[in-house]
């Protein structure tokens, strides 16, 4: 089994090559995701490939017919996915910042996500959103959100929060492979993260926690970014006396309890880190689950980190100070002792 | 018409204005001093200048992520722009917009937008805001040739021509959205093609020509003024840097590049034109690059000196739950 | 080989009338159908080439793609450049008269006439109108006019019945041929091109016509309503504006009527230059604003049948009809 290194981002790419390359009906649509249609000089793979270049050199290998640029009309094109979708194809549709989601959330909430179960059953929506979250890149109130918990509220969508290249290809392919509509969150500041993927396809199963780190005392759930941030706290916990155990849900909807639970029974202890804003979040979502299923398993009260309840600021001071980081998800375990 | 010498004058000024921002920034930009994304306006100042030419500070704007050319043409202070670029307290809005983000009701500036196509129903609100309270005030709406393909300009042309709003659209058609040609994404050559759906005038002008532009909006903005509803200009320009800074450009055509920066460049364009007609003398002109590139440094030493916002400023300006 | 040109102007009714006047929109869409029917037309009459002008809009592509499966008739674009300019255009009729191109339609308004003019040299012009502010082209069915440039270039009829010739202006500026004008050249009081259209009676102080008829829209109307000048007629008309002594009513745009103060006209003569004497002022050409007269030039104007020629689309569908030789 070979496996490399490969950045997040050559991770994802390969993944929506190896599915395109084993099932003619997935196709790619958005913007910039070919990047210069019609410009006669441009050979395929000097084009932008997506903002952030994740689907470079696609067009290339499949042709514009598989890699579609769309205008900026998020409403007409994440619909006409959700068609496609209904009707055969397979698209992978890339909404270039999860804040455009407000642009095409009617075709989300009333279309892709309901029209399976309105039509009793007898239309699969097999679409895949993928979209960039998160703070930390100085984009200021509307390129740096976190919404995963907006989508994990509404029911026929399926939610997928990958924090390492290896992860992001499993799960990508499964998200393909999927016969309901998945939205996908990169975070932005995953371009550099680097991790070992095999070369061969391999799917993740959703609703599969993945422990990233194990320990005794005290459970650290984490999502996206977060994951990264818990591990450097749990490093520090480590030399502060507590060995703290790291469990990555992956998938928010669905969600593993499971895992979750049999490690809060071990630990006894339970800090959730969520980049969201606090209300209504993931992080009050697990905290309710094992308030009601794992309650007598808990030692300390559920402990939550996530951002504040305002917009995300520009100035990077501010920035700083509104993001979760390891130091704050440090303090709040260390609290539950 | 004519444009009086004063009003020339200021035309010169702030279109040098905008492209010695434009230019310092993409500086600074390039030694990280400012954080973030930004879209530059350079080789559009024919555009934005022509049409606030014939505006008050009482009339409203909405912008573009490409916006700080549309603020300095509304007259915002180039010091507090740049220090907010610069993510600092002093900042027009205390840092905590950035670029993308500007905004100064004051000067009825209404936003820079990091949603393509936010704009435009903003701007039926503001018009309709005019037209109920009986103001003459108009409201310009810029986007761009992406963002006429977003639902939201569609909308917002249709309900500005059935309430005749006073306001002028105006399609910056820079022939690009990010990488995609114009004649990819668009249906139609012209944007202004649509008014006609709409029921309103469309004019499609040489955007690089400051005084087409300035003549059509003149005439929009009067009709506009006099309650007589919308129209839609479509300026024709090109931008000199890429989409945002550190783009390699590999879809533009190089000769098409460098005509653009050079005999179409809308500023060199007006120097001799005005030159020509002896509307405006070297002097003069030379006074008003002196006082601009003193005037930038300036703000760039502002925005520099100026103190980061203090952490407590995250939680202000708005209702924070908990 | 018979062979039709089109140029087709994705410029010509877009400007700011729509605006100021009422001038209607021609939108690109509705000008790809009229070159269809155009080419439509010219493989009625049996041509078997139809050149085309690649412009800048398209249009060509787009009146192609909706008619492939009718299209018996060889279709060929100009190798050339485009620069989205009305040099273009003139580039694109000197290329078809030296690819022996046999008559060109010209779809869009005087001014798009007057560019392909500069480049067309004896190459027959089918002028067929779609700007706002017309004179030179005529209002007509475009399949009508592919079908008689199409009998044109096929049967070979002779030039001397088949086609007209056309007066023009010429303008020179310190005794040099600089530009001309086939209808009309308008000194106007602007400091600057800007827009391009004259809608402004007040900015009017000198205007030359090489016609004005009282069926005209535009400036040539006012020739009409002083002293008409028909197209055949071996003179052109020059009117002096300005004074409170005398004024009439002109449709100068679309939707324009307004009163135009008259200080004095007279006819001009053939091959006598005329000095501009409002200086420094605009002069525009056929309806749209173009050269910059300075304080220290020297304009004049002379007025010449130098002008392209022109299809008569009557004789040749009169010709046609006769049996071919
Ligand atoms: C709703 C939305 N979709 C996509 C984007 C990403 N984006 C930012 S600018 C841009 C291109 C805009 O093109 P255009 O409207 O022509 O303006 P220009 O950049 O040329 O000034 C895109 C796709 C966005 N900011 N908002
Ligand atoms: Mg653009």
């Amino acid at each position: 089994m070979a496996e490399r290194e490969l950045n997040f981002g050559e991770a994802l790419n390969e993944a929506m090559r190896q599915e395109m390359q084993r099932d003619p009906k997935v196709v790619i649509m958005g913007e910039d995701v070919a990047g210069g249609a019609d410009v006669d000089h441009l050979e395929g793979d000097e084009a932008w490939g997506g903002v952030l270049g994740v689907t470079k050199g696609l067009v290339k290998e499949f042709g514009r017919e598989r890699v579609i640029d769309t205008p900026i009309s998020e409403s007409g094109f994440i619909g006409a996915a959700v068609g496609a979708a209904a009707t055969g194809l397979r698209p992978i549709a890339e909404m270039m910042f999860v804040g455009f989601m407000g642009v095409c959330f009617d075709q989300l909430l009333n279309q892709g996500a309901k029209l399976r179960y309105m039509f009793g059953g007898k239309a699969k929506v097999p679409l895949v959103i993928r979209t960039i979250c998160g703070g930390g890149y100085r984009a200021a109130a509307q390129h740096s959100q976190v919404l995963h918990s907006l989508f994990t509220h509404i029911p026929g969508l399926k939610t997928v929060v990958p924090s390492t290249p290896y992860d992001a290809k499993g799960l990508l392919i499964s998200a393909i492979r999927d016969d309901d509509l998945v939205i996908f969150f990169e975070d932005i500041t995953f371009g550099g993260i680097k991790g070992a993927v095999p070369e061969e396809d391999y799917s993740i199963p959703f609703g599969k926690a993945d422990v990233k780190r194990a320990g005794e005392d005290v459970t650290i759930v984490a999502i996206g970014k977060m994951v990264h941030h818990s591990l450097a706290a749990a490093t520090e916990l480590e030399k502060q006396g507590k060995s703290a155990e790291v469990i990555d849900p992956r998938t928010l909807s669905p969600f593993d309890e499971d895992t979750v639970l049999s490690s809060v029974e071990k630990t006894g202890r339970l800090v959730i880190a969520d980049e969201s804003h606090p209300r209504c979040n993931v992080a009050t979502d697990i905290a309710a689950m094992v308030a009601d299923k794992g309650f007598d398993y808990l030692n300390a009260p559920i402990k939550m980190v996530s951002a504040p309840h305002t917009p995300v600021p520009f100035s990077p001071p501010l920035e700083d100070h509104y993001l979760p980081n390891p130091q704050k998800i440090n303090e709040a375990a260390l609290g539950l002792f | 018409m004519d444009i009086p010498k004063d009003k020339l004058l200021w035309i010169y000024e702030r279109m040098q204005l905008i492209r010695v921002f434009e230019t310092r920034v993409s500086t600074e930009f390039g030694k990280g001093k400012i954080p973030g994304f930004v879209h530059l306006y350079a080789g559009e100042e024919a555009v934005a200048v022509g049409i606030c030419a014939n505006l008050t500070d009482a009339d409203y704007m909405t912008s573009t992520h490409r916006g700080h050319g549309h603020c300095v043409a509304k007259g915002v202070d180039v010091r507090g722009m740049m220090a907010e670029l610069f993510g600092k307290a002093t900042g027009i809005c205390k840092g905590k917009g950035g670029s993308m983000h500007i905004a100064d009701m004051d000067k009825g500036m209404l936003g820079a937008n990091g949603i393509v196509g936010g704009g435009p129903p903003l701007a039926c609100g503001s018009g309709l805001t005019a037209k109920t309270t009986g103001t003459d005030q108009v409201t310009i709406c810029f986007f761009g040739d992406g963002a006429s393909e977003q639902g939201t300009l569609h909308e917002s042309l249709n309900l500005a021509a059935i309430w005749k709003l006073p306001i002028i659209f105006v399609a910056e058609n820079n022939g690009y959205a990010e990488s995609t040609p114009a004649h990819y994404h668009c249906s139609v050559e012209n944007i202004a093609d649509r008014a006609a759906a709409y029921n309103m005038p469309g004019v499609t002008i040489d955007g690089n020509d400051l005084f087409a532009v300035y003549e059509s909006a003149h005439e929009a903005v009067a009709r506009a003024r006099a309650g007589h509803g919308p129209s839609l200009l479509e300026c024709k320009t090109y931008r000199h840097h890429g989409h945002f800074e550190g783009d390699a450009q590999t879809y533009k055509i190089a000769e098409e590049n460098e005509k653009y920066r050079t005999e179409l460049d809308p500023i060199k364009r007006f120097k001799d034109a005005v030159l020509a007609r002896s509307l405006v003398s070297e002097a003069e002109m030379a006074d008003i690059d002196g006082r601009v590139n003193a005037a930038i440094d300036e703000a760039v030493k502002f925005a520099e000196d100026s103190p980061f916002p203090e952490v407590q400023e995250t939680f202000t300006d708005v209702y924070v739950s908990y | 080989m018979s062979s039709v040109g089109i140029i087709a102007n994705p410029r010509a009714g877009k400007d700011i009338r729509r605006l100021v006047a009422h001038g209607s929109i021609l939108d690109t869409q509705e000008k790809v159908y009229i070159v269809r029917r155009a080419i439509l037309g010219i493989q009625g009459a049996g041509a078997n080439e139809v050149v085309l002008f690649p412009d800048p809009a398209n249009i060509f592509t787009k009146a192609l793609s909706g008619i492939e499966n009718e299209l018996r008739l060889t279709t060929r674009f100009l190798e050339m450049s485009i620069f989205d300019e009305a040099s273009d255009s003139t580039r694109a009729a000197q290329l078809m008269r030296e690819q022996g191109v046999t008559c060109v339609i010209v779809i869009g308004g005087d001014g798009t006439n007057r560019v392909v003019t500069k480049g067309s040299g004896s190459m027959p012009l089918v002028p067929l109108s779609t700007g706002t502010n017309n004179a030179f082209p005529q209002f007509l069915e475009s399949t009508l006019a592919g079908l008689a440039a199409g009998y044109y270039a096929v049967r070979h009829f002779s030039p001397e019945m088949c086609t007209r010739p056309t007066k023009r202006l010429n303008l020179y500026r310190n005794g040099t041929l600089e530009d001309i004008a086939l209808v009309d050249a308008a000194v106007c009081d602007y400091q600057f091109v800007g827009a391009r259209a004259v809608w402004e009676a007040e900015r009017l102080k000198e205007l030359f016509l090489t016609q004005g008829q009282p069926t005209n829209i535009g400036l040539a109307s006012i020739g009409g309503s002083l002293h008409p000048i028909r197209p055949a007629d071996d003179a052109g008309l020059y009117v002096r504006f300005g004074g409170d002594t005398r004024s009439i009513n002109a449709p100068i745009a679309p939707g324009m009527v307004v009163p135009v103060p008259i200080q004095h006209h007279g006819l001009m003569e053939l091959g006598t230059r005329m000095p501009i004497t409002f200086i420094p002022s605009i002069i525009a050409l056929d309806g749209e604003r173009e050269l910059v007269v300075n304080a220290d030039d020297r304009w004049e104007v002379e007025l010449s049948w130098d002008g392209p020629r022109v299809l008569d689309i009557e004789k040749v569908m009169d010709a046609a009809r006769q049996p071919t030789e």
